[in-house]
């Protein structure tokens, strides 16, 4: 397959996703819905989680809103169904009696079995804060010392530097998916942004390994070596996905609710991690080394 | 001659290994057996006592039953256990910060520590555990609680410290409480250890007026419900500055005088973050994925064998291997296994069957070249080696920087990934590898058996 040849087109795939994903942050922020649903460990706030024995439906949903705002004084709160027939309500912080008290109401309302919440959960802003902020410390520091290893490994600063853009590619995707589905910031949308950057710079790195292996070694121009490469790692790329997917996506459809909302945006963003390590690491490289080359040799660009 | 040896001794090896990882998954078994066993049974059980209409339940509470009495019989792995976040097995977690304008001092901090620990004891919380997270914050989990919200409330406002008459009338609270001290006193009776009690100004008035008209009378002093002591006014204390005294042993005078500067903390406690999980919704997000991860597995294995035949098979017990190892290694650090550290445990299991994809891969194209067997799988680790290094060392990295920086959750998912990472290096770099030499030398020298090649190569 000729890969470099038809770079242009895998770039604008990809920042025709980026885009619609930057697009509706844009959109979601001006219109003042936020450019991401946000859980409470994000904005701070209070939740509880209820099994009201029934399906949510859009009475029930206004009624919920109702006890909520009378109880808590929240005008906006958010009613979510999860797992079976439970309901998450999402408020502005509320203290841990009005939390009771709303539950007690919506036990009597419906008549429930149940002598308690299945979850209560309360985060005081300045600790969501500070979670946000350990998260970004730790995704940049670490793509900087990957850089740094990489470049090392590689003695070519133009591997690292592709690995650490095609990185940033998934991470985009990432939040375009968050973004156009609505799925809330939240703790697992951490640890999915931080396995799909472990698993996408894995999946970069054989690419580049089979490059510097075959640069050694074959008298040809960077594009053929590329093309090499990359279809000499395609079957394992691709194995390799499908292995990760079959684990994901049993997570996506057996997974209770919570584990269902980490699992969907993993199965996007492997998807993004491979396509980026086969279709952007490496033509970002040719693209990298070919105009260091010709500053050097000062030779007739090859046509791309 | 040599030949049959070395074919001797490589079915050895092989048979070998089947039974070191027969024997290590049969450990990892039993230690999993034993995760978040007394939470399960425990919820099992308080739902039995409720009334129960569905069948279906009273199936599950026998089996859990039946599950329980099977525990004692297990034999302990040196008693130790992953044990389960509290997304998985349900709990309370409350993170407290002083209401303050300054940086709380070391002695306030353990203070405060103090008297939340007595707050949970005193509501019959045994299993909870108070640490200190940096240095103005107090963690408290309590794991397995059934009612999240009910746990909070108790436990959520600040301690309250109150000195009360016969009659059950307040006299002075801890906010006119100075501090308490364990001292030795020269009294009559020679030297004996007292606790005394300094007040502040309004609480040596109060005090002063109190003991004027009540000598000989107890007061009680109370922390919340708790009672910590009943003295006996001996005389009219005007300076704020009384003394308690019994037959009190350095220890015993040390904890009267903990539980009241416990109650006279200069500061309210504001919880900053809570989460409580109800028991049975962690213990749902638990079963789901471990029946998911053990599909998974299973599928995995399959794709494996089908795809890669004998190398495949190698894999296989490699990664069996390593998922025992891990639960091991796991056990023995009785790390905490949460939501997040299962997904690096599942991403781990990705690193590790690609690294024997990789492999394979090598095999197969060094086979394609028409090279030998035993020379094709010598090359295909050794080409494969620096990707697969290069590969895992940089999720390491991200792992490692994980780890230092995130909280909680994170840092669970940081811990599984990371040792996954360096179990699944070893994994496939020497366990596979022994399984591969082994079957070159028990002459299965067919290519075919190695990987799907293209080109039979000639040699044998």
């Amino acid at each position: 397959m000729k890969f470099i040849e038809n770079k242009n087109k895998f770039f604008i795939a990809s920042l025709v996703v980026i885009a619609i994903g930057l697009l509706t942050m844009c959109f979601n922020g001006f219109t003042g819905k936020g450019a991401f649903e946000q859980d409470i460990e994000f904005k701070g706030g209070s939740l509880i989680q209820v099994n009201i024995e029934q399906k949510l439906t859009g009475t029930i949903k206004e009624e919920l809103v109702e006890l909520t705002k009378e109880i808590t004084g929240d005008a906006n709160p958010r009613i979510t169904a999860a797992d079976n027939t439970d309901v998450i309500i999402t408020m502005t912080r509320a203290d841990a009696d009005s939390r009771i008290k709303l539950f007690e109401a919506i036990k009597e309302k419906y008549n429930l079995k149940d002598d308690q919440a299945r979850a209560d959960s309360d985060v005081s802003p300045s600790i969501s804060g500070e979670i946000k902020l350990g998260a970004l410390k730790a995704v940049v520091l670490g793509a900087v010392l990957i850089l740094i290893y990489i470049s090392f490994r590689f003695k070519d600063f133009k591997f690292g530097a592709s690995a650490v853009i095609a990185l940033m590619h998934d991470v985009l995707i990432m939040l375009a998916v968050y973004s156009v589905f609505r799925i809330p910031l939240n703790n697992s949308f951490i640890a999915a942004m931080l396995t799909i950057v472990g698993y996408s710079i894995n999946d970069t790195i054989i690419i580049f390994d089979r490059i510097r292996e075959n640069k050694g070694k074959m008298i040809t121009d960077h594009i053929d070596i590329i093309n090499t490469s990359i279809n000499q790692t395609l079957s394992r790329s691709i194995y390799t996905s499908l292995t990760t997917l079959i684990m994901i996506v049993l997570l996506f459809i057996l997974g209770a609710d919570s584990v269902k909302q980490f699992a969907f945006p993993l199965i996007i963003g492997i998807v993004a991690g491979t396509y980026s390590s086969i279709f952007i690491a490496s033509p970002l490289w040719y693209i990298m080394s070919k105009s260091k080359k010709n500053k050097k040799k000062n030779g007739k660009p090859k046509t791309a | 001659m040599k030949g049959k040896n070395t074919k001797a001794k490589s079915i050895f090896v092989f048979l070998g290994m089947l039974i070191l990882v027969a024997a290590i998954s049969g450990l990892a078994v039993l230690a999993c057996m034993g995760v978040g066993k007394e939470q399960v049974a425990k919820v099992e059980v308080t739902q039995e006592t409720k009334a129960e209409t569905e069948q279906a339940k009273e199936v599950k509470d026998e089996e859990a039953k039946e599950e329980t009495t099977e525990e004692t019989k297990l034999p302990q792995i040196a008693q130790k256990k992953i044990r389960l976040g509290l997304d998985l097995q349900g709990g309370v977690n409350i993170v407290y910060e002083p209401k303050l304008d300054r940086a709380p001092t070391a002695e306030e901090m353990s203070a405060a520590r103090l008297m939340i620990q007595k707050r949970l004891d005193a509501k019959g919380y045994t299993e909870a555990e108070v640490s200190q997270e940096g240095n103005k914050r107090i963690r408290v989990d309590i794991p397995g609680v059934d009612d999240p919200q009910k746990a909070i409330e108790e436990i959520g406002a600040a301690g309250l410290l109150r000195f009360v008459d016969m009659q059950g009338n307040e006299i002075v609270t801890g906010k006119n409480v100075q501090k308490a001290t364990p001292q030795a006193y020269n009294g009559n009776a020679g030297t004996e250890i007292v606790v005394s009690v300094e007040m502040d100004s309004e609480g040596t008035k109060l005090f002063s007026d109190f003991t004027k008209d009540h000598i000989g009378e107890q007061i009680f002093i109370l922390l919340d419900e708790t009672f910590l002591s009943a003295p006996t006014i001996q005389a009219h204390i005007q300076d704020g500055k009384g003394q308690i005294s019994g037959s009190f042993t350095i220890e015993s005078a040390q904890e009267l005088a903990d539980g009241i500067n416990a109650g006279a903390l200069p500061f309210a406690l504001e919880p900053v973050n809570s989460m409580g999980i109800g028991a049975k919704l962690g213990l749902d997000s638990l079963n789901s994925s471990l029946i998911a991860g053990l599909i998974g597995f299973i599928l995995i294995l399959i794709f494996m064998g089908v795809m890669y035949r004998g190398c495949g098979l190698a894999a296989d017990i490699a990664l069996t291997l390593y998922i025992a190892l891990l639960i091991l290694v796991l056990t023995a650090m009785e790390a905490t296994l949460t939501l997040p550290g299962i997904a690096g445990i599942l991403l781990s299991i990705g690193m590790a069957v690609d690294a024997n994809i990789i492999i394979f891969v090598r095999i197969k194209e060094e086979l394609n070249l028409g090279r030998s067997v035993r020379s094709a799988v010598d090359a295909g680790f050794q080409k494969a080696f620096s990707a697969i290094l290069d590969g895992n060392v940089t999720t390491l990295i991200a792992a490692v920087v994980l780890y230092i920086f995130g909280t909680g959750l994170i840092k669970s998912f940081a811990t599984t990934l990371g040792i996954g990472i360096v179990i699944s290096m070893f994994t496939a770099l020497v366990v596979t590898r022994i399984l591969l030499k082994a079957f070159v030398n028990m002459d299965i020298r067919k290519p075919a058996f190695y990987a799907i090649v293209k080109k039979q190569s000639k040699e044998a």
